[in-house]
């Protein structure tokens, strides 16, 4: 029943923050217990019981050669699939009561046992609490060896009771935890659990708790890619925990290793090129960075992929490759309106260029942050067409402290000295240089200028376009 | 006379003084009593029964002193070759101490129209073969030519009482079907009937008393005529009887007429005691007895007991009643000076002895279960066993007790007589008493299996069963009488476990009066556990059980049921079973536990419990007596599904790698920081929290500067929802140089 665990894998990849509630209150079970008895009506209502042709073959066969058990799995694999496509509940309790009786037949048979596992286990995660106790009953009944190909029960209810919290919006952490860790005990061997695990942990930012039990559920999976991947965006997370990864450049050396780890397991996919050629640029790896990003556009050669190759290569300097994979990515799809457009032109110093798809961009978007605000006046200003009664049009959003500060200060509502207090770290502190000495050189202080552009350099945030920026300004004027 | 009840056991009956028939002269061949019978032939048949009784008649006609002479004709269409099996050979039995029985004619129509009668060299009176009982009970058997499918046989007989039951009394009773034997002893059958007919004739001066039959759709028509009451009873399309398991004890489930000229029991009693009374005599030897008794006891039950005991020493059980007409007992000191007698003997010595001992006791005269419950409306000498009535005195609650079982458990009380009509004997007795039913929990297997040894590949399990009631009844008497018992027992507990080997069988208490009959033995399960480190696995159902001690899979399908579903007494199974773990290195799973079901027809409770190294499962099964209409028997039929189907208990041990992980870091001879550090990885791995918590809290006060043992903490302190903790100790692991 593989297509079960598989949309159990699907229901929990890429999902955020799950919290547990343990102990539910009896009204809330008593509530769950009902809106499944309402869910389960409305289907009934729905979903008429005649039976396909699908079905009505695979009975005929069943009763021709009824002491057959293969009939009889038959039987039940034939409504368990009408019921995935349909939903109907009449294929769901005849699958069962399909399997049940073939248990009959053929006492321990491990591949019936699955099968009845599989649908107690659907219905757990779709919310039939009272099914918990029927997977627990069947999964008891393999041994270990059998346990392992399987998720745990506590795996679907930790999925059910995610869902059911973030619909009020109201997680009990300590639960859904608690309801993890008695999966891993059921089945080590399932890298779910652990992940999921380590997101609870990684959304109330406890780190290292997280990576910790990352690599304790590596230590059962050794060749679990997923595992691999999420200790590597755990320790990326980490290191942009306090808004800044280059003050943290060690966590993204480590988040590398683990990409590299997880590449020889899963060479095609896309993403660990991906992300493994952004952690080389930020570790000022440009050439393992390019390798990557040529590994991922063989793989994968999507619009977006072409966008992010042409913003490394900017950045790399290589403006005509940087230009080629624009245009390719132009030819994949990218829309005119995306970021990439305006920022490669940028850092190629195609200000022209930059300030015609920057419109489009702030067209496309229902509201701007700080830095689009700021690039608006610097594309204004370098491309000579004045695009600020076109970004006066949009509200700016800030997200931090910082951005509401430094766009005060843009606006010369702040003196340096004062903006120079509230910085905390690398980035701020570049952004603080670059913006700094882009002021200065066009108020014509060029020494100004260019120190606080060397000084922006010198903050080693590599994938930032201020550095970039930094550079072509600090080329031009010297 | 032949008795006429619908079971056609054997009827015995008392007898004072012979008092002749005036029609014991008069034995001679009746008059026939039916039409022709080409005429009866013709009576339109259902095509689809196996056989029809076409007519069933009977003219009883009773004299002034109560001396009867009963004519019974039957004529029968038979439509099957099973029933041609069966309806080749007739018989019909008698008592020949007080009546006796001639064939009046016997032929057969067959279907070219002929007709052909019985031979004389195909007529005989025999005694049926019973090796223990020496009686008056014979058999009138006559084999009938050319039965053939499609033919029509009849018959006809005549009883004459020669002698009475009790002076100046009579009574009967009469079936509207016709009961024939099945060949080769495989029951017996009653076929529909499209015409029955009962005439009694008797003196305007006899009172006259019978049951009502009318719920049988039976019609009944009272004329007199020249001083003679005239009784007609007709009834027409009868359906056949079958007979089921489990069918109710009375004996409603077919026709019948019970007819008397006694209105109460008082008569009968006193009858009886008359009768008995002169043998309740004391001699120098039971004198003596008596002595010794008084001299080793104190109380009124140890003195009970003592006789009960005395009965079981001095007096064997034989059953000898030829000449004697069945229910005249012999002297109590015969009895004691011979050394044997049959159950009124018993008796009769059992309440002298009693007498002299100061204890108030009675003969009482029973109906046991293998009569079913006869109507007792009716009074009549109905009963087939006597037994000691002890009614509540100083010192005693009230007891019934049943002597003549060999070596059965005081006082003797079984399920034969449980709940089972009688009449205590003596004067002032005027109606009959039911004897109390036993609760379900009284008629119990009480079971013990404990897998107590593993060894090699092998495991072995001690069981001890121990039984009461009708249990108690049944396997003791298996034990007693069962030749090479001991491969019978072993093959009987076998089928709990086909795949083991009794390799010992002790049963106790066999002969005991005083404690119950008990087993105790060992199974032997052969190559059933890999060895060390390897799973093991248990099971147990309580069908285990059921399958032995109960009947629930023979039941008829709820579309098959014709009759009442009865099922008494109840009864009840209660097990304990202990599973025990190979080594401490070994941990429990529960795989499947057995289910509970508690619902008007019985309850199952079922609990399992771990007790470190073993789990005991403890089981209670009591079905309820039910007595159950045709319509209630579908639910009742679906409920024993349900328990048939009822869920195993499995139970496996398995090796706990972490436990002897555990055991195996303890013994490594490493620095203690790091076998803590192991430890609390192991603990870690095998879900135990709070005891990594405690250790690695431990740790880092024994290390301060280990960053692993901060790191372990920071874990462990995580999965104790220890959060801002957790994240604390990691921040010193990786500050000690630990890199997480």
């Amino acid at each position: 029943m593989r297509y079960v665990v598989l949309f159990c894998a699907l229901l929990i990849s890429g999902c955020e923050t799950m919290s547990e509630s343990s102990n539910l209150t009896e009204a809330a079970i008593k509530q769950i217990k009902l809106d499944y008895q309402r869910k389960k009506q409305r289907t009934e209502l729905k979903k008429a019981t005649a039976k396909t042709e699908a079905i009505l073959l695979a009975e005929k066969e069943r009763d021709a050669a009824s002491g057959n058990p293969e009939t009889w799995y038959n039987l039940g694999m034939v409504y368990w699939e009408d019921f995935q496509k349909t939903d109907r509940q009449f294929s769901h309790d005849q699958a069962l009561t399909t399997f049940e009786s073939l248990l009959k037949m053929v006492p321990g048979n491990v591949s019936t046992i699955k099968a009845i596992y599989n649908i107690h286990y659907r219905d757990l995660v779709t919310g039939d609490l009272d099914a918990f106790d029927h997977t627990q009953n069947y999964f008891n009944q393999l041994n270990k060896e059998n346990q392992n190909t399987l998720n745990p029960p506590s795996l679907a209810k930790f999925i059910f009771l995610y869902y059911e919290q973030r619909k009020k919006d109201n997680f009990d952490y300590e639960l859904l935890q608690n309801t993890l860790l008695k999966a891993i005990q059921e089945q080590p061997y399932s890298d779910a659990s652990f992940i999921q695990l380590a997101k609870l942990y990684t959304n109330q930012s406890y780190y290292p708790l997280a990576i910790a039990t990352l690599k304790y559920g590596a230590e059962y999976n050794p060749e679990s890619v997923d595992l691999l991947k999420n200790i590597a965006s755990t320790y990326e997370s980490r290191a942009s925990a306090d808004g800044c990864h280059y003050a943290n450049l060690d966590w993204i050396n480590r988040a590398s290793r683990y990409y590299l780890q997880a590449i020889p397991l899963q060479p095609q996919e896309a993403d660990l090129h991906l992300k493994l050629a952004r952690s080389f640029m930020d570790r000022d790896m440009p050439k393992l960075a390019a390798y990557e990003i040529q590994l991922l556009l063989e793989i994968q050669p999507s619009a977006n992929n072409y966008a992010f190759a042409a913003h490394n290569f900017a950045l790399m300097g290589k403006r005509e490759m940087a230009s080629q994979y624009l245009d390719n990515a132009k030819t994949a799809g990218l829309l005119a309106s995306d970021s990439a457009y305006h920022e490669v032109y940028m850092i190629s110093g195609n200000w022209l260029k930059a300030a015609l798809s920057f419109t489009d961009y702030v067209q496309s978007q229902k509201h701007l942050n700080v830095y689009d605000a700021i690039k608006a006046d610097i594309l204004s200003q370098e491309s000579k067409i004045n695009l600020t009664p076109l970004v006066a049009k949009k509200q700016v959003e800030y997200l931090n402290d910082w951005q509401t500060l430094i766009h005060a200060w843009w606006q010369g509502k702040m003196t340096d000295d004062k903006l120079q207090l509230v910085v905390t770290n690398k980035c701020e502190q570049a952004e603080l240089f670059f913006y700094s000495g882009y002021k200065a050189m066009l108020a014509g202080d060029l020494t100004k200028a260019k120190s606080a552009f060397n000084k922006t350099i010198d903050q080693n945030t590599f994938r930032f376009v201020e550095r970039s920026l930094a550079k072509r300004f600090l080329a031009e004027i010297q | 006379m032949k008795t006429h009840l619908i079971s056609g056991f054997i009827l015995m009956l008392l007898s004072t003084f012979p008092v002749a028939s005036a029609f014991a002269n008069e034995i001679k061949k009746s008059d026939r009593l039916a039409p022709a019978l080409t005429k009866i032939a013709k009576t339109k048949i259902d095509e689809k029964s196996e056989a029809e009784v076409l007519l069933r008649k009977t003219r009883v006609v009773l004299d002034e002193k109560g001396f009867s002479r009963a004519v019974s004709y039957v004529a029968v269409h038979i439509n099957s070759d099973e029933a041609a099996r069966d309806y080749s050979q007739i018989s019909v039995s008698f008592n020949s101490f007080y009546e006796d029985i001639a064939l009046d004619f016997a032929n057969v129509r067959t279907t070219d129209g002929k007709i052909h009668s019985v031979q004389p060299d195909a007529t005989q009176i025999q005694s049926p073969s019973d090796e223990n009982f020496y009686h008056d009970q014979k058999e009138l058997l006559f084999s009938l030519p050319n039965v053939r499918k499609g033919s029509v046989i009849e018959f006809q007989y005549t009883y004459t009482d020669i002698k009475k039951i009790m002076p100046d009394a009579w009574f009967d009773s009469f079936g509207f079907h016709w009961w024939e034997d099945r060949a080769a002893g495989q029951g017996s059958r009653a076929d529909k009937v499209a015409l029955s007919e009962l005439e009694i004739i008797l003196p305007e001066s006899l009172p006259f008393y019978f049951n009502d039959a009318s719920r049988y759709g039976v019609k009944l028509k009272k004329s007199s005529k020249k001083n003679q009451q005239i009784y007609f009873w007709q009834v027409k399309n009868l359906a056949e009887v079958k007979l089921q398991e489990y069918m109710q004890r009375d004996h409603s489930y077919a026709a019948y007429v019970r007819a008397g000229t006694v209105k109460d029991w008082q008569p009968v009693a006193v009858w009886a005691d008359n009768l008995i009374s002169p043998h309740l005599k004391i001699d120098d030897k039971m004198n003596q007895l008596k002595d010794e008794i008084n001299k080793t006891t104190k109380t009124p039950e140890q003195k009970v007991k003592a006789v009960y005991s005395a009965m079981q020493d001095k007096i064997r059980y034989v059953f000898a009643h030829v000449g004697r007409g069945g229910y005249e007992p012999h002297d109590a000191a015969e009895v004691l000076k011979n050394g044997y007698g049959d159950c009124k003997d018993q008796t009769v010595f059992a309440v002298t002895l009693l007498r002299a001992l100061g204890i108030e006791a009675n003969p009482a005269l029973i109906a046991t279960r293998s009569r079913g419950v006869p109507d007792m409306t009716i009074p009549a000498v109905t009963f087939d066993h006597m037994i000691v009535h002890i009614p509540a005195q100083n010192g005693l609650a009230e007891l019934w007790m049943d002597t003549t079982g060999d070596a059965n458990l005081y006082p003797g009380f079984s399920v034969a007589i449980e709940d089972q009509p009688a009449l205590v004997v003596n004067q002032e007795t005027n109606g009959i008493q039911f004897l109390p039913a036993l609760p379900a929990k009284e008629h119990n297997v009480n079971f013990r299996l404990v897998f107590d040894k593993i060894s090699g590949k092998n495991a072995q399990a001690s069981f001890d069963i121990q039984f009461s009631g009708m249990y108690e009844q049944r396997l003791r008497s298996m034990w007693q009488y069962t030749p090479d018992r001991e491969k019978y027992f072993r093959d009987f507990l076998k089928n709990l476990y086909s795949s083991a080997d009794i390799i010992e069988l002790q049963a106790l208490n066999a002969d005991s009066l005083w404690e119950g009959f008990h087993i105790k033995g060992k199974f032997l399960f052969s190559n059933v556990w890999g060895g060390e480190k390897e799973p093991i696995e248990y099971g147990f159902n309580i069908t285990q059980l059921t399958s032995l001690f109960a009947d629930l899979r023979s039941l008829d399908k709820p579309e098959n049921r014709k009759q009442r579903f009865v099922l008494s007494p109840g009864y009840s199974i209660h097990s304990t079973i202990i599973f025990k773990s190979p080594s401490p290195h070994y941990q429990l799973q529960v795989k499947t536990q057995g289910q509970n079901n508690e619902n008007s027809f019985y309850t199952l409770q079922q609990s399992g419990k771990d007790l470190k190294g073993q789990y005991q499962i403890e089981q209670q099964l009591e079905l309820k007596p039910v007595d159950l209409s045709i319509q209630d028997y579908p639910a009742y039929y679906q409920q024993i599904q349900q328990l048939l189907d009822t869920q195993n208990w499995s139970v496996s041990y398995t090796y706990n790698t972490g436990q002897a992980a555990m055991a195996a870091v303890k013994q490594s001879g490493k620095s203690e920081t790091d076998q803590l550090i192991a430890i609390i990885r192991l603990h870690i791995k095998n879900g135990q929290y709070a005891d990594a918590l405690k250790v690695a809290e431990d740790v880092v006060v024994k290390s301060p500067s280990s960053g692993e043992a901060y790191y372990l903490l920071g874990l462990a302190q995580g999965y104790n929802n220890l959060l801002d903790e957790s994240d604390k100790s990691f921040h010193k692991a990786e500050f000690l140089g630990y890199d997480i």
